[in-house]
């Protein structure tokens, strides 16, 4: 795969990944044009690698985790950008209606949480990595994996886990 | 999966909408890669190897994602003032024009704005190449230098580190490594590090 067709078939769903990763639309794209570029000088490389996806994909989280950009002026939501007043905006349906607010009030206060945290529900509950594999992407133990999930999940005021997350796929 | 996974996976999947323009992303990690690229160039040619590879082998054209779907020529060609280049400019000739567009005080914003009065869509590097040239020239672009939004460094000084340590070929691999060596609190601070030693001289523990 070269890189262009990497970025054909991917950039998109790339910067899906990285809109929920970080939770910032801005910073989503500075992430990801820094990741893009330093894969597109290193394409030889990674265009080796069993899988170039899960290869620039980990460099997301890392580039993330590091980022050190004066974005945290800018993580607040505008008018208008919020989902209930899209679906506000667009009729949306009153028996969805307090689904898209629950999405929302989550949203943001997903917003509030540290960004190693955040990563790790993210890859947890949207890549549906098991703690093992989120583990090995971030260079920890799986107890910490887990201990930040459960932090994140106490300050979320979702419901403590009751167990080990089991349920994931494979990562690569 | 229990119901607390459900509403987290709602949340995320229902603001996947935010996701920023693939074709600006795309054309910008392009100049980026330039930029990043011909730092190791040039890296290279002080140590005396030759350079044969082109920097716009990289502007390959991605017609599905940029904007207006048209692919990019690589050859600036068409500003109403300017001669038309026929062949393709040499390494030596790009850093030239890219110096002087810089010197300037122009950036990629304003490369923007002389794409659409040049009606030049698609690589952003080569309309900022042309603008540099036509510096060198002593003509007078359209447009005065104004301030990128772009996102900052806080300091300096650290963007001055983090580029000898990228311009010395370590990459964010090399970074985790010496983060771990030095047991800093993340690679970043790895890097800061890394390159406050090469400008001082000082050797790391081992090659990039």
């Amino acid at each position: 795969m070269t890189f262009e067709q990497f970025a054909a078939t991917r950039l998109t769903a790339l910067l899906r990944y990285a809109v929920v990763l970080t939770g910032d639309r801005d910073l989503a794209q500075d992430v990801v044009q820094e990741v893009l570029a330093r894969a597109h000088v290193k394409w030889k490389q990674i265009g080796r690698s069993h899988s170039p996806d899960a290869y620039v994909r980990r460099m997301l989280v890392n580039e993330y985790l590091s980022w050190r950009r004066s974005w945290a002026a800018r993580n607040v939501h505008t008018a208008g950008e919020q989902l209930v007043d899209l679906h506000d905006a667009q009729g949306g349906r009153p028996d969805h209606a307090q689904d898209v607010v629950d999405a929302d009030d989550l949203w943001t206060r997903l917003g509030r949480l540290g960004r190693k945290q955040r990563a790790v529900l993210v890859l947890r509950y949207y890549e549906e990595y098991d703690d093992e594999a989120i583990a090995l992407l971030l260079d920890c133990s799986p107890a910490t994996v887990r201990s930040n999930a459960s932090k994140a999940l106490k300050t979320l005021r979702l419901t403590s886990e009751q167990q080990p997350h089991v349920h994931a796929r494979e990562t690569q | 999966m229990n119901e607390h996974a459900d509403q987290l996976r709602e949340a995320f999947e229902s603001h996947e909408y935010l996701a920023p323009d693939a074709g600006a992303v795309y054309t910008r990690a392009q100049e980026l890669a330039r930029t990043y690229r011909r730092r190791r160039l040039a890296a290279q040619a002080a140590g005396g190897a030759v350079l044969g590879v082109g920097l716009l082998a990289g502007g390959v054209a991605l017609p599905d994602l940029l904007p207006g779907g048209a692919g990019q020529a690589v050859i600036v060609q068409g500003p109403a003032s300017g001669a038309v280049k026929t062949t393709p400019p040499s390494q030596a000739e790009l850093q030239r024009d890219w110096d002087a567009y810089f010197a300037a005080g122009y950036g990629y914003t304003d490369a923007q704005k002389l794409a659409k009065i040049w009606m030049l869509p698609g690589d952003v590097g080569s309309v900022k190449a042309e603008a540099g040239r036509r510096l060198l020239a002593g003509e007078t672009l359209p447009i005065k230098p104004s301030v990128d939004p772009d996102p900052v460094v806080t300091d300096p000084q650290e963007v001055t580190e983090v580029d000898a340590f990228f311009k010395a070929g370590y990459d964010y691999a090399d970074a985790q490594r010496l983060s771990q060596l030095w047991k800093t609190t993340d690679p970043y601070d790895a890097k800061v590090m890394a390159g406050q030693k090469l400008l001082s001289g000082e050797p790391l523990p081992f090659a990039p």
